[in-house]
């Protein structure tokens, strides 16, 4: 089988026929409406980089059939509109709009270049992975203890980033303005070329209780770090440290690293950060020590990705074109054990299935060859997430039958229940 | 007999006025409302919306101005039955008949809801403060809130103790416990919260916002945002059944067009009168707009203009009062030694004539607005028309303000306008330096016709400051041209940027694949 160079048709036409789980995505995104299934947008990238948007499908069949018969290399998912994608020319153009869609969170390490010193550009190793299990801890956090979300379905975006859809009814109904502002308090570092986002901060010594969970969550994992990246193990480097120190830390400071350069293997990258780090919480300035922790480690965040209602983007399962790594989700409190290089590719997901014997394909129907390839832990993950969500809008559809039922019993004189 | 409370004053305009009114009346209120907004708009460029000098200056500013003293006035002081009615009405009517011209176009609807929202926190502000040095118990806001149904949970005083340390920590402008006891604190969903959120200036948790009472005028902001921008969209679907009025619609159109200075029609004779072919060199040197000298520079270095160039000047000295004949010379005389008579006369007489509405379908074109001149007809190379603060680089346009005598200071001033966009607000500070003018001076260039126009009354010593409100006149084409981003735009440091694009107004990219 190929080594992924190229996607063939026919490999992925396996995958779709025999491991793709069509029938979870469906549920998921229906949300347990037919209806909003029908509205929502998707867009397929087939061979030879054709692109199709504005693709809607009513049923789980018509979309198991499109997969069959496009093959995509790349699918996406959009927004739920106002009627069905397909339909937009029989409406008027104001009437066709996008209406929700889950909040969408996109990281990539190509964004941390400036401190990730073992790769640059498209490589990845498991040290700078080390990276993005910091940005799911801190994310995970601030979304679940400051918003109060809790259906985060976090993927592996097939190479060197993570993308978090958040699916709370709250978050797929949240206007684009209240998209940029949940953005805008999570970030607190700016990616290489972006503007400054609001200086909202306040002064020292006062922290946001937010800032100081993450400088929390990072510092946790921030000795391996530098030791996996020798943050601080040349002169530029341990300059560059220095620079980000304020006026009065800073002359003593210059002493220290006197003595680090005069025998530079005496002290290694975390000895130096330990140096710097203990003197400045010892002279009553832990507000340096957090903000050099975020300065380092925090997560990069692509606001564009999250503003739009009506932006796109890719979805779990899907094949990466370059690794042939499948995009699969993984537990946010197993991330520390999560590892990229153990992600199965297409290539191993087909050479799995084929050697399964015989005997083991007569018992299983089609629909769960997954569970005798390495597909299988990350589709039930899957399964675990939508079967979550699934009762939550049960319970939330409930609730509002029976309110409208105490309304209805009100107007007529009787009980509330 | 009246009741002791005050009257309340601050309007969330849900509810439309009903009853009848003289066209004229409500011609004029809505010029009154959009005066106010159009200042309301000023001080916030010139100023960092929220602090103590923008405050300052907008009550200054709309003091002066019809209607702005009512709509200043707080719920405390006391005027008798009537009046108090009748001034509410004014406010009420002019904002929903605003709301009817504006609601047509996207960049309309922003304009208005950023100007409206942006007067509605400055009286809820003063209301806020008019409460806390009142004797008496009432509460305005209170009031107001409550006949609104707007409900803030509030935190009890044991809720607040439990969370302290996290208040302490997140809240701004709380310095210790003791402090922190005596603040007021809210619970709100954090949607209700969103500019305190975006600046992470209150404690989150589990989805509530926990706001002290000085961010009560946010949230109430964002409600009354959110509100007129859904009543707005709900408005613009239902403009096409307003059914009639061949008296309504023409106004508001006028109305809206006047906000952008799109339509501009030379009174007879113009402020200086008729204008002769042999006036154009000296008043170009005067009282031309920076636009109009290059193109006028550019046709006496080169004996020529092109067609885009030709168009915007050649307009551009209709509206100055140049009459047909005159510009019939002025052309001709222009174009000597590059273009004799003969071909004079087949090729270029007969465009003139054309745009005094002497040929072809003999409509009269109106001079272009500077919106148009910004956004239409880029100009490539080897052109002269556009905006020169838009379409030159900055090294070129530096050196033409140093050709003008402009100083070095006034001309960073001029530069960092254009850099961010902001055009006419170059133009503007352009027109004051070139003319000696302090920073204070009131106008704003949306036309060079009005450039022109404010610049011969200043030098012909006609002392009173010109309305830079034109009262709108006949709508002769009616143009699709977006408002220029000068009201884009304003410095970082505001919590209150217009960035946001809400839901209704969302614009779907049809444009893309077909499946």
């Amino acid at each position: 089988l190929t080594m992924c160079a190229e996607l063939l048709p026919e490999e992925l036409a396996t995958y779709y026929k025999r491991l793709y789980p069509t029938h979870l995505m469906v549920q998921w995104l229906s949300y347990r409406s037919p209806a909003y299934f029908a509205n929502r947008e998707f867009s397929m990238t087939l061979h030879d980089d054709i692109y199709l948007r504005f693709l809607s499908y009513n049923y789980e069949s018509e979309f198991r059939g499109a997969l069959l018969d496009r093959r995509p290399e790349k699918i996406d998912i959009g927004a739920v509109y106002s009627c069905r994608p397909r339909d937009r020319a029989t409406v008027s153009g104001g009437a066709f709009q996008a209406k929700e869609k889950e909040l969408v969170i996109d990281i990539d390490l190509t964004d941390y270049d400036g401190v990730r010193l073992c790769c640059s550009d498209a490589r990845v190793c498991s040290k700078c992975w080390l990276f993005m299990r910091i940005a799911v801890q801190v994310l995970d956090r601030a979304l679940r203890c400051d918003f109060g979300f809790r259906h985060l379905l976090w993927v592996y975006s097939g190479r060197r980033g993570i993308h978090c859809w958040i699916c709370d009814r709250t978050a797929r109904q949240l206007s684009a303005n209240a998209r940029t502002a949940v953005i805008e308090y999570l970030s607190l570092v700016r990616r290489p070329g972006d503007k400054q986002p609001q200086q909202g901060q306040q002064q020292p010594p006062k922290c946001h209780p937010s800032v100081a969970a993450a400088a929390d969550a990072i510092r946790r994992q921030f000795d391996d770090l530098v030791r996996q990246q020798d943050l601080f193990g040349t002169k530029d480097r341990t300059r560059a440290l220095l620079a980000q120190l304020p006026e009065d830390l800073r002359s003593v400071a210059d002493t220290a690293v006197a003595s680090w350069l005069a025998d530079p293997d005496a002290y290694p990258s975390l000895k130096r950060w330990k140096t710097i780090s203990k003197f400045a919480v010892s002279r009553g300035r832990q507000d340096v020590e957090q903000q050099l922790l975020i300065q380092y480690a925090y997560p990069r965040l692509d606001v564009g990705v999250s503003t739009g209602v009506n932006h796109l983007l890719k979805a779990p399962f899907c094949v990466h074109p370059k690794t042939g790594r499948i995009c699969v989700p993984f537990d946010p409190a197993a991330v520390d054990s999560f590892e990229p290089d153990s992600v199965p590719t297409l290539a191993q997901l087909l050479a799995e299935l084929s050697s399964a014997s015989a005997q083991q394909q007569q018992q299983k129907p089609h629909l769960m060859a997954y569970k005798s390839t390495s597909l299988k832990a990350s589709i039930e993950l899957f399964a675990k997430f939508v079967d979550s969500l699934r009762a939550d809008e049960a319970q939330a559809a409930d609730g509002a039958a029976a309110a409208g039922a105490a309304l209805r019993d009100a107007s007529n004189g009787g009980e509330i229940l | 007999g009246s009741s002791a409370e005050p009257q309340v004053r601050l309007q969330f305009y849900r509810d439309p006025p009903s009853g009848s009114e003289q066209l004229d009346t409500v011609q004029n209120l809505c010029l009154a409302r959009l005066r106010l907004l159009k200042a309301v708009e000023e001080v916030g460029q010139d100023m960092i919306k929220g602090s103590k000098e923008y405050m300052e200056r907008l009550k200054m500013k709309l003091g002066k101005l019809d209607l702005g003293a009512s709509l200043l006035t707080t719920s405390g002081v006391h005027v008798d039955g009537l009046r108090f009615r009748e001034e509410i009405r004014r406010d009420v009517l002019s904002h929903f008949l605003l709301r009817l011209a504006m609601c047509r176009t996207e960049d309309q609807r922003r304009w208005f809801i950023t100007q409206e929202t942006d007067l509605f926190r400055l009286r809820f502000q003063l209301e806020q403060n008019a409460d806390r040095s009142r004797s008496s118990r009432f509460s305005a806001v209170a009031a107001f809130l409550s006949a609104n149904g707007i409900h803030f949970d509030s935190l009890s005083d044991a809720e607040r103790s439990d969370l302290a340390p996290e208040l302490l920590a997140a809240t701004p402008g709380i310095g210790s416990d003791a402090e922190l006891a005596t603040v007021a604190f809210y619970r709100a969903h954090f949607t209700e919260a969103l500019d305190l959120v975006r600046s992470r200036r209150v404690y989150l948790r589990d989805g509530f916002a926990y706001v002290p009472e000085t961010g009560v005028v946010s949230m109430a902001t964002t409600r009354f945002r959110a509100h007129l921008s859904h009543q707005l969209a709900v408005a613009c679907r239902a403009l096409p059944y307003l059914g009639e009025d061949a008296r309504l619609v023409p106004l508001l159109g006028a109305i809206a067009k006047n906000l952008s200075g799109d339509e501009w029609t030379a009174k007879s004779g113009g402020p200086a009168g008729v204008v002769l072919s042999g006036q154009v060199d000296q008043l170009a040197k005067t009282s031309f707009p920076p636009c109009m000298q290059h193109l006028h520079s550019s046709l006496r270095r080169d004996h020529h203009l092109r067609h885009f160039g030709r168009l915007q000047y050649g307009l551009f000295l209709k509206g100055i009062g140049m009459p047909l004949e005159e510009a019939l010379k002025f052309w001709r005389g222009a174009f000597a030694g590059k273009v004799d008579g003969d071909k004079f006369a087949k090729e270029y007489a007969y465009g003139i004539r054309y745009n005094y509405g002497k040929e072809g379908k003999r409509a009269d074109f109106s001079p272009y607005s500077c919106v148009r001149i910004i956004t239409t007809n880029q100009p490539g190379q080897g052109d002269s028309h556009g905006c020169p603060f838009r379409h030159c680089g900055a090294d070129l346009l530096a050196q033409r303000l140093q050709a003008a005598g402009i100083s070095q200071d006034q001309a960073q001033g001029i530069l960092t306008r254009a850099k961010d966009s902001q055009y006419q607000l170059a133009c503007r500070d352009y027109f004051r330096a070139v003319h000696k003018l302090s920073s204070d001076h009131e106008v704003s260039i949306n036309h060079p016709n009005q450039y022109y126009e404010e610049s011969r009354a200043l030098l012909l010593g006609n002392g009173q400051q010109q309305q830079s409100a034109r009262a709108p006149v006949r709508v002769t084409k009616v143009k699709a041209a977006p408002a220029a981003t000068a009201a884009g735009s304003q410095a970082a440091e505001s919590d209150w940027l217009d960035e946001t694009i809400d839901q209704e107004m969302s614009q779907v990219d049809l444009s893309a694949y077909e499946a």
